[in-house]
């Protein structure tokens, strides 16, 4: 990762001294409710979802998100219909000065053919009446902006539009909690070291050997319960026998209405044996930092931006863990970026956790998943580890 | 009895001025009015092209339906299909003589199915990556979603007519078909490459599927325009106020910044041999030799004293004729040394717009804006559409056809 010259910096600061001024507005009208049904950074078959989807089943006039903006300009494709570029301004009586983002508007069956490329406009529609794709609007914010102005010309550089004042969802109906569906441990012989894993099953959860006709990693896969958190009786376990290194993959999902399909969560949080906070007000206690976060504001880019992550921190190398918009896999520890040929395991902070460093023992680990409602759903689980050929219940027991 | 009020139209308007005649042949809504009146013009004008399929879409709710019209010469229906599938989308490509049907699989895969002019199926392939366009010339590039980042390493296939593999292209994810052209004898096209990871890259394909040239201009709107024989492409980078002049084998023979290095959208055209440049810019012209790169002659004062602006530029009879149309409908016609021989306006209408500033929405009404101009031959048309689709999409639901010639 690169650091930041000054001259980075200086834009950096002029960047967030505009935008914390700027007004930003929902790009759709009428705002008939604030919710998205795709979020930032889902994982979409080779990519991140690099903005959000509003769902816009009927006839809407899109507007860009600040009042006053510079027309980029449009393109069109059979498969993504119109897109439409815009350079983000601020306003000051008559003055109007360009600030370093965009954002890019796609889906749009018609857009509004009064516009000009390379003109400011004040309020003025970037498509009236118009229908959508598959009955949404993508639409995503840029920085740099799209074009050149400051001769950073780099439009990769996404960032979430939640992260603007008026632009996250506003949604009544999203009371639904994130749903954590499976816990998968990778049992693959080439990652595990000598160890076998195993479920210990003694509380009769759904826990399974995971094998896809395609690979030939098993996985091992756990039911995750509905209910968890504060009750270490019910959690189920994992034992681990010998000196390994384990992967541990969680597929979790945000439902936002029970009419779209569902979204990637805001973040999610891995708390690893002491570190758990106890109890449900605790979870963000910031003493009980968590070991390791997926938190999806920014991706990567070369400015070195807070909250980067890699593509790897969702899986989607082989099946039988693909995601796409509506299945989503999360790495519960930082991917391998060294490639030194270790999938780089769980929960240590030296990058991963390998059992030869633990004694023999439970260990438990709590896991947080939070939508951008602020809705949480946490799951815990206990892994054992176990060096000798005995296994000691009575300590998991007495844990 | 249409024969006779087209008659008693046509005679009422006839603008002649002393060196040029502008007559309005026909305004139409009705693709049979049209084609016939193409028929009886081909041979004269043989790069009229009838209407043969038009497309037309509803969403309801969560389902799109599709109806599609198939059209002879003569402009009567052939049949009509109605396709209804929340998966599939639909596209007819500018040369209006196929559709291409795409519908979403299960994963990643995408099925597309061309079909001829005559609704029979072409060809189709279930392993196409998102959607596939057609660039016009009998070849086919498959295109990504513009929310999937291209970069150096992405591998777009080319096909050829009968859906097989030919080649491929690299480094960037579709063609942008707003920006695509193809010379009247059709021996290549060009493009503009969306989505792209580095510099927009413009690229000639030939007929074969080979790249012949490729030419990478840094970001800023960009705008394709060719001359009809071919042998002069133009680009127009908006981002530094340029219009860059390319030979048929990708070499640059004129670079021109008419308004000043700053950005500008600029609106040009070519003669049809090439050999003579018009641009213009807000309410200035600017008209050039090719040859020598001079500027021949400017016209930064008529459009001023009417306040207008220019939205498309054209040149007629190899450059003879100099063609621009304004926002506001007007027509002015200049001559090769800049000399105004007529104003018209053509009288579109207005349309309300909703402008939203801090969250108020006031409407405002304005001069409608949904039309694009062709000249084909002697014949400037202007054709009007609904809710916003632009040329590339659309022959347009009402033409106006001129015929400008010399009295």
């Amino acid at each position: 990762m690169r650091t930041p010259t000054a001259s980075y910096l200086f834009i950096l600061c002029c960047f967030f001294s505009f935008s914390s001024a700027q007004e930003y507005s929902w790009p759709l009208y009428p705002v008939l409710e604030r919710y998205c049904r795709g979020t930032f950074c889902e994982y979409r078959s080779g990519h991140f979802h690099e903005g959000i989807d509003i769902p816009a089943s009927g006839s809407f006039t899109v507007y860009a998100t600040t009042d006053t903006f510079k027309y980029i300009g449009n393109s069109w494709n059979a498969e993504d219909q119109y897109i439409v570029t815009v350079q983000h301004y601020t306003q000051s009586g008559s003055s109007q000065w360009p600030l370093d983002e965009g954002s890019r508007y796609i889906h749009m069956y018609n857009i509004n053919t009064t516009l000009s490329e390379g003109e400011i406009y004040v309020g003025e529609p970037l498509a009236v009446n118009t229908g959508f794709l598959d009955i949404h609007l993508h639409f995503e914010m840029r920085w740099p902006a799209p074009v050149g102005v400051s001769g950073l010309e780099n439009i990769f550089n996404a960032y979430n539009p939640f992260i603007k004042d008026n632009l996250c969802p506003d949604d009544p109906d999203d009371d639904y909690k994130p749903v954590l569906d499976y816990l998968y441990a990778d049992g693959d012989v080439d990652h595990q070291g000598n160890a076998t894993i195993n479920s210990w099953n003694f509380l009769g959860y759904d826990f399974m050997n995971y094998y896809d006709s395609t690979t030939v990693s098993p996985f091992i896969r756990l039911t995750l319960p509905t209910e968890s958190s504060g009750n270490d009786l019910d959690d189920p376990h994992i034992m681990i026998s010998g000196n390994c290194k384990v992967r541990f993959i969680l597929k979790a999902k945000d439902e936002v209405t029970s009419g779209y399909p569902n979204c990637a969560p805001y973040s999610i949080s891995l708390f690893f044996a002491d570190q758990i906070p106890f109890g449900e007000d605790e979870l963000y206690d910031p003493e009980k930092t968590p070991f390791h976060q997926v938190k999806f504001d920014e991706l990567e880019n070369e400015f070195g931006q807070n909250e980067t992550y890699d593509e790897e921190d969702v899986y989607h190398t082989e099946s039988p863990l693909v995601s796409d918009q509506s299945t989503f896999y999360y790495r519960l520890y930082p991917h391998d970026k060294n490639g030194d040929g270790y999938p780089d395991c769980i929960i240590n902070p030296s990058r991963y956790l390998s059992t030869e460093g633990l004694q023999n023992g439970q260990y438990p680990i709590r896991i947080v998943v939070t939508d951008y409602e602020g809705n949480t759903k946490t799951a815990d689980v206990h892994f054992y580890v176990r060096k000798q050929n005995w296994v000691d219940y009575c300590r998991a027991f007495n844990y | 009895m249409r024969r006779i009020i087209f008659a008693m139209f046509t005679f009422i308007f006839c603008l002649s001025w002393a060196e040029v005649k502008v007559e309005k042949v026909l305004e139409t809504t009705s693709i049979k009015e049209y084609n016939q009146w193409v028929k009886q013009n081909k041979v004269k004008c043989p790069k009229l092209e009838p209407i043969l399929i038009q497309s037309s879409h509803e969403i309801r709710g969560v389902l799109r339906q599709y109806t599609i019209r198939y059209y002879n010469q003569n402009g009567e229906k052939l049949k009509e299909e109605t396709l209804q599938d929340s998966l599939l989308s639909i596209y007819v490509p500018f040369t209006n003589d196929r559709l291409i049907l795409r519908k979403k699989l299960q994963g990643d895969a995408n099925e597309v199915t061309v079909k001829n002019a005559e609704g029979q199926v072409l060809f189709k392939r279930d392993d196409i990556r998102t959607h596939l366009a057609y660039t016009g010339i009998g070849v086919y590039v498959e295109g990504l979603s513009a929310e999937c980042p291209a970069d150096e390493n992405t591998v777009l296939r080319i096909f050829n007519e009968n859906g097989q593999e030919i080649g491929t292209l690299r480094g960037f994810g579709f063609i942008n078909l707003l920006n695509i052209c193809a010379p009247n004898d059709r021996r290549y096209c060009v493009f503009e490459g969306g989505n792209p990871y580095h510099g927009i890259p413009v690229i000639m394909l030939n007929r074969t599927g080979k790249e012949l040239w490729r030419y990478e201009i840094d970001r800023g709107v960009i705008s394709l325009f060719i001359s009809k024989t071919g042998l002069h492409i133009g680009i127009l980078h908006s981002n530094k106020g340029k219009i860059l002049v390319f030979d048929e084998n990708g070499n640059l023979v004129q670079e021109y910044t008419p308004f000043g290095e700053n950005w500008y959208w600029i609106l040009s055209a070519f003669s049809d041999d090439g050999q003579w440049l018009v641009t213009g810019f807000h309410s200035k012209v600017k008209f050039y030799n090719n040859k020598t790169g001079a500027l021949v002659w400017e016209d930064t004062v008529t459009l001023k004293e009417k306040a207008d602006t220019v939205k498309y530029v054209h040149s007629m009879k190899n450059g003879d004729f100099i063609i621009v149309l304004c926002n506001s409908h007007n027509i002015y016609v200049f001559d090769t040394t800049g000399k105004l021989l007529l104003v018209h306006n053509f009288r579109l209408g207005k349309h309300l717009i909703p402008r939203r500033i801090h969250g108020t929405v006031t409407e405002f009404e304005v001069l409608t804006q949904n039309w694009y101009s062709d000249v084909i031959g002697e014949y400037l048309i202007i054709n009007k559409y609904s809710n916003g689709v632009s040329g590339a999409r659309t022959q347009g639901d009402m033409k106006i056809i001129y015929r400008i010639s010399e009295p």
